[in-house]
């Protein structure tokens, strides 16, 4: 039967018995899970947010149903936890096994593939078909936190180059700028630009799922693999329905984490057909222009200097009594992302 | 019976499945299953009939299967439904 | 009450697990019992009891003794389980911390209610009482009378040693008194004792001394938590050709002594009397099992027909 593991001996024998099962132990997980023979563990997972991980059953056991057993309560508390997705990550030739569970492949890396429960990928793939258009078509995908002048121009280049540009905006909400208000500006921002389309990254693209390392800003080997995985994924599965050959991106002159993802962009997707285009950012006097002097900006309260950076339709928002709280937080954080 | 919360039931067994319930405007069902080619309609059968014998008119019903017996899909589904609904 | 049945082997099967579930008719044990209690963690008790009642309405070509192990009807869900799953026909029902005579009572008193109810006959679910406490062993000779659907008494050396505060070892002298105490109770009133499962499955041969044990005491079965065990248990219950001949021998001297009319019964100059008879009824049901004899004697020839 499966047992949660709270006590400190449980959870250092889990740790042990992950790390000898050639796994690495993190913490920060919401639950962790173990299966016990005769007083000794021969099961254990860990479920952190959406995202099932150091599952590892002792080798002597692997035909066995742990694994389902364990799957199970860990999805089943991801499930009362409110995640209607959930993903494992494991090694490529456990992948099947996962299958065998109902999860299905969504990307598959050198030492690592990732899963997801359900057809969540299909799902959302479905629910976007109708916006698909035919042709050679780009994609750029964006945080957008806010929607900035540089945004503008990176779009207005691309979508020249294309026969029909997808704007992506990434979905997980980590960011100063709520996701619904980041759409919004973005969907104002591009309402005359005739062959875009702008849409949603759900979990499939910089989320918290393919890329957490994006939101921490850590540059570390995890982080790398996280990056190219991502990528993977994107020219894999989301790419071809959209007929996406090219991926647009602004040069990166600030954030280490962000030139590294360009950086890969150009190593993965050429393998995939996909032509990688860094676009020039956008310049003032003050140098390129990005989201985060937008925010320094708004956080002095100096209107004239933020207006140079956006559009009328973000400025209009900007200092609406809507964005009242995002003044207040952009005041108080002072945070990159 | 009306579905007023999310609820689950089953497990990830083989030979069972995992019913997920939550309350929706209309009725929805949605199979994963990894027999799904051959036995899609049988299961779908056996899940409008529960649902009709329990008098679920709405409703988002998630199933994903491995290969789980008509009984047991008869369980699992009045379990998820008994967790998650109202008479 | 005579009782041939064999329940050499009763295997646990987990209520909450449809791939051991839909195999209890392959397995080769002389019954099951169908597990709502250990093997269930407390918040899937609900989905338990409605997956075994689905499954047992649909088990209809029944070819094992059925019994369903409730929660203890001291729990908050011993009374949900029986209105669950008695509708579904079980043989029996498990009764899990039989400590009392009480208890035992109250579920007879339940069992007989839900029979006017389901419109069965009285009696027809029977009751296999778990005694695995130190009262339980106390009280295990009046337990043992309490109902006559006692069919045997389960000796639980799990809960047993726990409720000793003692580890329960391979060899199990700590278990000896309370093995012997549930055997006498069981003995006295003429039905049988079923010992306890042997909980490590990789060890077949600590299996096979403690089933040898059991034997040698007077136990007839024992409750099994794997399949892979099953076939041990039988070898050890395999009755001795010896055994077969002298049953067989001891049948024939009834039938002789029917036939010529006469009520008192010797083979090789000792009397046949009542507990010899019904031993070597068992050792034939057992060998039948096994398949060394052809026929099952039926207990019209043991006691006449009336």
């Amino acid at each position: 039967m499966v047992t949660e593991l709270t006590c400190a001996a449980d959870v250092s024998a889990a740790r042990d018995f992950i790390q000898r099962n050639g796994l690495t132990f993190e913490n920060g997980f919401d639950n962790l899970a173990g299966v016990f023979e005769n007083g000794k563990l021969v099961a254990v997972g860990a479920r952190a947010g959406n995202i099932l991980k150091m599952l590892a059953i002792e080798p002597s056991h692997q035909s066995g149903a742990l694994l389902g057993e364990i799957v199970t309560d860990l999805v089943n508390r991801g499930f009362s936890a409110g995640f209607e997705s959930l993903f494992v990550y494991t090694k490529p030739e456990y992948a099947t096994s996962f299958e065998a569970l109902n999860f299905s492949l969504l990307v598959c890396h050198e030492r690592v593939a990732l899963l997801e429960y359900g057809t969540g990928l299909e799902q959302w793939l479905a629910s976007a078909h109708h916006l698909i258009r035919p042709g050679a078509n780009g994609a750029v995908v964006m945080n957008c936190n806010p929607f900035t002048l540089g945004h503008r121009h990176l779009i207005e280049t691309a979508a020249h180059r294309v026969d029909h540009l997808y704007i992506f905006v990434v979905r997980e909400d980590r960011s100063v700028f709520p996701f619904e208000v980041r759409i919004r500006l973005v969907q104002e921002g591009v309402r005359d630009v005739p062959n875009v389309t702008v849409l949603d990254t759900s979990h499939y693209s910089i989320s918290n799922v393919t890329f957490p390392a994006y939101f921490f800003k850590e540059r570390d080997p995890v982080a790398l693999i996280q990056m190219e995985l991502d990528l993977a994924l994107f020219a894999a599965r989301i790419a071809p329905p959209f007929g996406i050959s090219t991926r647009f991106a602004g040069t990166e002159p600030y954030c280490e984490i962000t030139a590294g993802y360009n950086e890969a962009m150009k190593r993965v997707l050429p393998n995939y057909w996909i032509e990688v285009v860094e676009i020039e950012r956008k310049h003032t006097d003050q140098g390129a222009i990005s989201a985060s002097q937008v925010r320094a900006k708004l956080a002095d309260e100096d209107w004239t200097g933020v207006a140079e950076l956006v559009p009328e339709s973000t400025l209009a928002w900007l200092r609406s009594a809507e964005a009242a709280s995002i003044r207040e937080r952009v005041h108080q954080n002072k945070g990159r992302h | 019976m009306r579905i007023v919360k999310k609820a689950q039931a089953g497990t990830m067994q083989s030979s069972d499945l995992m019913v997920f319930v939550e309350p929706a405007e209309t009725l929805t069902v949605e199979i994963d299953s990894t027999v799904k080619k051959q036995f899609e309609h049988l299961i779908r059968q056996k899940i409008d009939l529960v649902l009709a014998t329990q008098g679920v008119t709405t409703g988002k019903i998630h199933v994903t299967d491995r290969g789980a017996l008509d009984y047991a899909i008869e369980a699992r589904l009045e379990t998820a439904l008994k967790r998650g609904g109202e008479v | 009450m005579a009782d041939f049945r064999l329940r050499r082997s009763l295997l646990y099967v987990p209520g909450n697990m449809p791939s051991m579930l839909q195999n209890i008719h392959l397995f080769e044990c002389d019954g099951v019992i169908i597990d709502l209690e250990d093997a269930v963690p407390l918040n899937e008790k609900d989905a338990a009891r409605t997956l075994v009642k689905r499954f047992l309405e649909n088990y209809t070509d029944r070819n094992k003794e059925v019994l369903v192990r409730i929660n203890p009807l001291q729990s908050k869900w011993g009374l949900n389980d029986l209105k669950e799953v008695l509708p579904a026909l079980p043989d029996g029902i498990r009764l899990p911390k039989a400590d009392t005579p009480e208890i035992v009572e109250r579920l007879d008193t339940l069992l007989t209610e839900f029979e006017e109810e389901l419109g069965l006959e009285i009696g027809r679910f029977g009751i296999l009482p778990s005694i695995e406490s130190a009262s339980g062993v106390i009280n295990v000779i009046d337990i043992a009378r309490t109902s006559t659907r006692i069919f045997a008494l389960a000796f639980g050396a799990e809960d047993y040693t726990a409720s000793m505060e003692i580890e329960r070892t391979k060899g199990g002298e700590e278990l000896f008194n309370a093995r012997t105490r549930v055997l006498w109770a069981a003995k006295a009133v003429g039905i049988q004792a079923l010992d306890s499962i042997f909980a490590d499955v990789g060890d077949m041969e600590g299996l096979r001394r403690e089933t040898e044990l059991i034997k040698t005491l007077g136990y007839t079965g024992k409750c099994l938590v794997n399949p892979r065990q099953i076939d041990v248990i039988h070898e050890v219950f395999a009755p001795k050709k010896e055994e077969i001949e002298y049953a067989l021998q001891v049948i024939d001297a009834i039938k002789r002594a029917r036939l010529m009319g006469t009520g008192v019964i010797s083979l090789g100059g000792k009397m046949v009397d009542a507990p010899v008879v019904k031993r070597a009824a068992r050792v034939l049901r057992t060998a039948h099992a096994h398949g060394l004899v052809d026929d099952i004697i039926d207990e019209e020839v043991i006691y006449g027909a009336e």
